[in-house]
């Protein structure tokens, strides 16, 4: 089942299935590395709903959570 | 000969404004924040004997702008394309460095890539293959350690021979969807001016890249196009299911993944326990006190040495003038010569202390990599106001000096989270302010009542970016924070010792001259007796609404062209002794006016450049009025609890 990505917990690996944003940000998201079906993993989430810190092939990246919000993921186990 | 032009480009971080101080012999400020470079600069550069024009680039992740510093990048690499790009890549960050190495191949211009931090990279336990890179790419790839000045003699060889050759890479980023840029680019062709790369402009229309879309809409060719271009992104559609601008950027980034993969050969070892711990630490909820405790010890530092340095320098100083009493009759003479010796102790012994030691602790943390961190902490406080993190960068500029915060606004997305984030910044306390905190606050009144301002002032700051964050419908053209963090470093001393210097040089060489003459000038009007008939003529108005006595006026009046003036003509025109002539509230409030009142001649000339006069003169509007009200209300409120 795919879930936001804010819903994940620190420390979790999943793979990206969609994202429900304009291609502008899209297109700047999947520069850094967030394409389909590639893997992150949560590093951080800042308290009350803040960014999220994650590790994007290596490298962390951080988003606002209003943008991590509309991103779908599936973790893995 | 026209001259061989030389642009240098790479990615925040990659270490590019050190290989162009070392090309240059000249300072760049570098830091480890994204985004230190944000206007373009031309400077000649005499190497080995060779001479050429280096233009350095605003730092930059890929070439798909978003904010302005990039734009900028990208406009002037097409508009004044130079003979050769040097892309300044990090040997650490593979994987975004050949998109972006991509990216300036499809531009067509011929490239080669410096590999930077490459010693960092194998201490990481990257083995990278540099000359399976270069074949793959169809590009010169060196590499390099900037810092250490390890293959800069190289690249410029290198860069030479490429001028020479014009050859370039291969574009790769198309393989799928050829036969639909080739027709787009047959139309093209037909409009575009030759010294355009008619093959990037196809492949950005697929792209979608809003400053190509303009420039065709300049060219009047939209039409032409409409039909074909359409047609085009639809077959694209229908033959890979996704739309053409997703399509392109997934297969560079992917192209990227794979060539990374290819060419290196380890994994990296995990970092050091010590580094480990203080990323983690820095970023969970214990970040928020150690923010606090940062920035507080920053100022707290600042302040102490401050103080140690002027009682030092007060002490040289007075012990040599000794040497050189004068015993004049000519009244005004003596008074001319009074004020240059006065002025001459009160520059020393308030700016220089307080404006070198702030930057020398914040260039300290600026080399650290904290800042990106803290940024990733605040961002949700700054989605609140509408901005996202990122703001918080030019916002702790702020703190050093407003022109260069103002500027680098720049790496912003969209012009109402710049100018609000501009308008905070022209209220945030400088250097400069920071003297007269420190000279009127911090010796006369106590320590505990100058980290009160602090807090005060930026409890300002936050409610006025709420306030006119709110009134002017931030969010609709704000979006959310996107960041790589880059890695921590250790700073280097000498590094800060040199940054501190070039940030702090200003307050000798401009600012010291116009203090020895203003004093003077003001000694004149006071003999002259013109200050009297301008107090006459202030006084009610001063007395009334912050109950200060008028002649305060002249000295913010030379505050608005430095805000040091401020306090310094304050104390040589009270002969250094504030507290015989004011009362603890009345500096109080004369420090809360300077805070707030107009922002600098400097600034203000910055800010006209950047968000133009309307925003300029709104800007200054705000900042009085805050003036007015946080004045008068202190002068109503303190006596209450003095």
């Amino acid at each position: 089942m795919n879930i936001a990505l804010t819903h994940l917990d620190e420390g979790k690996v999943a793979v990206i299935k969609e994202m429900d944003l304009d291609n502008h940000i899209k297109k700047r998201l999947m520069a850094l590395g967030l394409l389909p079906n590639s893997r992150l993993k949560v590093l951080r989430i800042a308290p009350l709903k803040g960014a999220i810190l994650m590790d994007v092939g290596g490298y962390p990246l951080a988003i606002s959570h209003d943008l991590a919000e509309k991103i779908l993921v599936r973790e893995l186990e | 000969m026209k001259e061989v032009r030389i642009g240098l480009i790479g990615s925040p971080n990659s270490g590019k404004s050190t290989i162009f101080n070392k090309l240059t012999g000249a300072y760049q400020i570098v830091g480890n924040w994204p985004g230190k470079t944000v206007e373009t600069v031309e400077r000649a550069v005499e190497s080995k004997g060779r001479h050429f024009l280096l233009i350095d680039f605003p730092g930059t992740q890929t070439l798909t702008p978003t904010s302005t510093d990039e734009e900028i990048a990208m406009e002037y690499m097409i508009e004044n394309s130079p003979d050769v790009i040097i892309q300044v890549a990090s040997a650490i960050d593979l994987e975004r460095s050949i998109y972006l190495s991509l990216e300036l191949i499809e531009l067509g211009i011929p490239i080669l890539v410096a590999l930077n931090q490459f010693d960092e990279a194998i201490k990481q336990g990257f083995e990278i293959d540099v000359e399976k890179l270069s074949e793959i790419l169809g590009v010169p790839v060196i590499p390099t350690v900037a810092i250490k000045g390890e293959g800069i003699d190289k690249l410029v060889e290198k860069a030479f021979e490429l001028v020479h050759s014009k050859s370039k890479g291969k574009m790769i980023t198309d393989e799928d969807i050829r036969p639909q840029i080739n027709n787009v680019m047959s139309v093209i062709k037909g409009f575009l001016p030759d010294r355009y790369p008619s093959e990037w402009f196809a492949l950005k229309l697929f792209e979608e890249d809003p400053w190509v879309a303009r420039k065709i809409a300049e060219l009047d060719a939209e039409k032409r196009l409409k039909g074909v271009l359409e047609e085009e992104k639809a077959s694209i559609k229908k033959s890979t299911g996704m739309h053409p601008s997703l399509l392109i950027v997934n297969k560079r980034r992917s192209i990227a993944e794979r060539i990374a993969n290819e060419v290196r050969k380890t994994k990296p070892v995990s970092r050091s326990k010590f580094i480990e711990t203080l990323d983690s630490l820095s970023t969970s909820s214990y970040g928020y006190p150690l923010l606090a405790v940062v920035m507080a010890t920053v100022f707290v530092a600042t302040l102490g040495l401050g103080l140690l340095l002027r009682d030092t320098i007060s002490y040289l100083f007075l012990g040599l003038s000794g040497y050189f009493a004068f015993n004049i009759a000519n009244p005004l003479l003596s008074a001319i010569l009074s004020g240059a010796q006065l002025s001459l102790l009160v520059g020393l012994s308030f700016i220089i202390p307080v404006v070198f030691s702030f930057h020398f602790f914040f260039s300290l943390l600026d080399d650290s990599g904290y800042l990106p961190r803290a940024a990733f902490l605040i961002d949700k406080a700054m989605r609140r106001i509408g901005l996202n993190g990122k703001a918080f960068i030019p916002l702790l500029l702020g703190y050093g000096c407003n022109v260069p915060a103002c500027v680098t606004c720049r790496i912003l997305e969209g012009d109402k989270p710049r100018f609000v984030t501009a308008l905070m910044i022209t209220l945030i306390p400088c250097a400069s302010r920071m003297i007269i905190i420190y000279g009127l606050i911090a010796i006369y009144i106590g320590m505990v009542t100058a980290l009160a301002i602090y807090l005060f002032n930026l409890f300002v700051v936050l409610l006025i970016g709420m306030i006119v964050g709110r009134s002017v419908d931030l969010r609709c053209e704000s979006t959310g924070l996107v960041m790589v963090l880059p890695p921590y470093r250790v700073p280097v001393i000498k590094n800060a010792l040199r940054k501190t210097w070039s940030r702090a040089k200003d307050f000798v060489y401009l600012a010291m001259p116009i203090i020895i003459i203003g004093t003077v000038f003001l000694k004149m009007l006071e003999i002259a007796g013109i200050m009297g008939h301008l107090n006459a003529l202030f006084n009610p108005l001063f007395v009334g609404i912050f109950g200060l006595p008028g002649y305060v006026l002249s000295f913010l009046l030379f505050g608005a062209i430095r805000k040091e003036f401020a306090l310094v003509f304050l104390m040589t025109t009270l002969n250094g002794n504030p507290l015989s002539y004011l009362s603890p509230t009345q500096i109080i409030v004369f420090t809360l006016i300077t805070l707030f009142y107009i922002p600098c001649v400097a600034t203000t000339v910055t800010l006209i450049r950047e968000l133009r006069l309307r925003k300029t003169l709104m800007i200054i509007g705000i900042n009085l009025l805050i003036a007015i009200i946080v004045g008068f209300s202190a002068s109503v409120i303190l006596p209450l609890f003095s």
